[in-house]
């Protein structure tokens, strides 16, 4: 599975989102969810699902999705290959 | 009336640029030119942390307009309901999206009122909303007077110095924030006004670039940056923390104090709105020491403890509810626009409904709030007790309410808690029924604006749900 796929699906759990809005759409402060506390519990969630830790200037500098997928990918994380 | 002293200075965080003495006075002076457009009476002025709102918020102190500071994001029926209610002069908020009500008609600088406005007392000062109500809210009256004794009495306990470098890290419109702003005002220290949210990059690389000495906060916000493994620790100029809003975890405080630098202080208090901001404050040498204490009473002020009988007394461990004594205390409530000619209703004594006890030293404990209580089996219960019980049980993020005086219900934040042991452990120490107690799971605990617990909305909740069989 790619990594943004997964990311989505962490999204889509914490923030409690329906499918209709897109990646480019998730913003910090505008989408619902995405507060203070949403943003907390997104960082723990991501660190979770991806096996990182996230420190705290580069967790408080995600405001975008594609600044989360950036931020992952900038910590090694890669898109998953399917099993053969 | 002059809150700012000589040496005050603001910083615009966005641009850079910083206003201090003549030219800040001259800044001031500008916006009050707006103010001559407006009417007799009161006006409403929305609050976005900005140079321009907090020179319109200065412009009015001076020139003794009373002003009902609102948050900026106010939506328009309410802002339209208070304009029913209060008859003010108009809004202050020029390029306001808000459709000026029925009898209102927009200008430059926000609405007007077509008709005379409900007449103001010339004491009050400020009308600020009371935390945690929505709709109808009942505002606090403050009076100049109060207004400044609370900004001076906050310098002398803060100890802060024309030194001092704050950010704007809390809503302008509630107690808590505003009196950042005023009491760095009064000692002459640097206010870098920034509307940026606290969990955010550009919150802090502000601290960073202006160097900020204080940083202020509700225990929710230290709870949230210490989970993204926040600490003071990293920021090389900040000595002094502090903190209000709700009871915090003693290890979030002990993690916290420790943290600092050598002479650095965490500052704990204890406020109302209706005493205009701060009431107590916890010494920051104390912090270990007296671990749960709210503290000492803040110069000027007097805590007393009122027990059921009536009777008043400033002994040791005498639980009752804690009424405080000061210049600070709000001139009254209001609820309509007749109340706003009011004078002072309280002289300076303020029942606070919140229940407490002094050690033998005079530290103030909170025990809870005279509404926070449950009963149950014929039994009084204070919810707020339930909860530490609860905590001692292993529970984390936990909220108690009364669910009809039937149970009181756990409500538990994570779905890690073992329900059935915390809730017969809570029973058993309670010595009630188990079945007296529900534990139930919650993804979080709903929070009002001003980070305290939203206790009306989880009793609304707990009627709803089964009960346990």
């Amino acid at each position: 599975m790619s990594l943004a796929i997964r990311l989505r699906n962490v999204f889509n759990t914490v923030l409690e989102l329906d499918g209709k809005t897109t990646d480019a759409d998730l913003r910090y402060q505008e989408t619902p969810g995405w507060d203070s506390l949403g943003a907390v519990l997104l960082i723990s969630a991501m660190e979770d699902e991806f096996h990182v830790q996230i420190g705290t200037n580069q967790a408080l500098q995600i405001d975008t999705f594609d600044a989360a997928v950036k931020l992952l990918r900038g910590l090694g994380v890669q898109d998953q290959t399917p099993c053969p | 009336m002059s809150l700012i002293s000589s040496q005050a200075r603001f910083v615009d965080a966005t641009q850079g640029q910083s206003w201090q003495g003549s030219a800040l006075a001259e800044r001031i002076a500008t916006v009050a030119q707006e103010l001559q457009t407006m009417p007799p009476g009161l006006i409403l002025l929305p609050v976005p942390w900005t140079v321009d709102t907090v020179c319109r918020y200065l412009a009015g102190l001076s020139q003794r307009r009373a002003l009902a500071l609102l948050d900026p994001d106010i939506d328009p029926a309410t802002v339209a309901e208070l304009a029913a209610r209060f008859a003010p002069a108009g809004l202050w908020f020029p390029d306001t999206a808000l459709p000026a009500p029925p009898g209102y008609r927009n200008t430059a600088c926000g609405w007007i009122r077509q008709s005379p406005a409900a007449a103001v007392h010339p004491d009050l000062a400020l009308l600020l909303t009371t935390s945690g109500s929505t709709g109808a809210a009942r505002m606090v009256r403050l009076g100049y007077q109060g207004v400044l004794a609370n900004a001076d009495a906050i310098v002398q306990a803060l100890e802060i110095t024309a030194q001092d470098i704050a950010l704007t890290s809390l809503p302008f419109h509630l107690g808590y924030g505003l009196s950042v702003l005023n009491s760095h005002l009064r000692a002459g220290a640097t206010v870098v006004i920034s509307a940026a949210p606290v969990i955010g990059a550009e919150f802090w690389a502000a601290f960073e670039r202006y160097g900020a000495t204080s940083f202020a906060a509700v225990s929710h916000t230290y709870d949230l940056l210490t989970r993204l493994h926040w600490t003071p620790a990293s920021h090389p100029t900040l000595h002094t923390l502090t903190q209000s809003g709700s009871r915090m975890r003693p290890e979030l405080v002990a993690q916290l104090a420790t943290a600092l630098p050598v002479g650095g202080r965490f500052l704990q208090m204890y406020g109302q709105t209706e005493a205009t901001a701060r009431m107590v404050v916890l010494p920051a040498a104390q912090w270990s020491r007296k671990a749960g204490a709210v503290g000492l009473a803040i110069p000027g002020g007097r805590l007393s403890i009122r027990t059921e009988t009536g009777e008043e007394t400033t002994g040791a461990q005498t639980v009752g509810e804690v009424i405080f004594r000061g210049p600070s205390v709000m001139l009254g409530y209001a609820d309509h626009d007749t109340d706003l000619a009011r004078g002072d209703d309280c002289h300076g004594v303020l029942h606070t409904g919140d229940v407490g006890r002094f050690d033998e030293e005079g530290y103030l404990y909170l025990e809870g709030r005279l509404k926070r209580m449950a009963k149950l089996f014929g039994l009084r219960i204070n919810l707020d007790a339930v909860e530490r019980l609860a905590c001692d049980a292993g529970a984390e993020g936990v909220a108690a309410v009364s669910r009809n005086d039937e149970a009181i219900v756990l409500w538990c934040e994570g779905a890690h808690a073992d329900l059935e042991h915390l809730s017969r452990t809570v029973a058993e120490r309670l010595r009630v029924n188990h079945r007296g107690v529900e534990a139930r799971t919650i993804e979080k605990l709903p929070l009002l604006r001003n980070g305290k617990i939203d206790y009306r909305t989880l009793t609304r909740n707990a009627d709803n749900g089964v009960a346990k069989s």
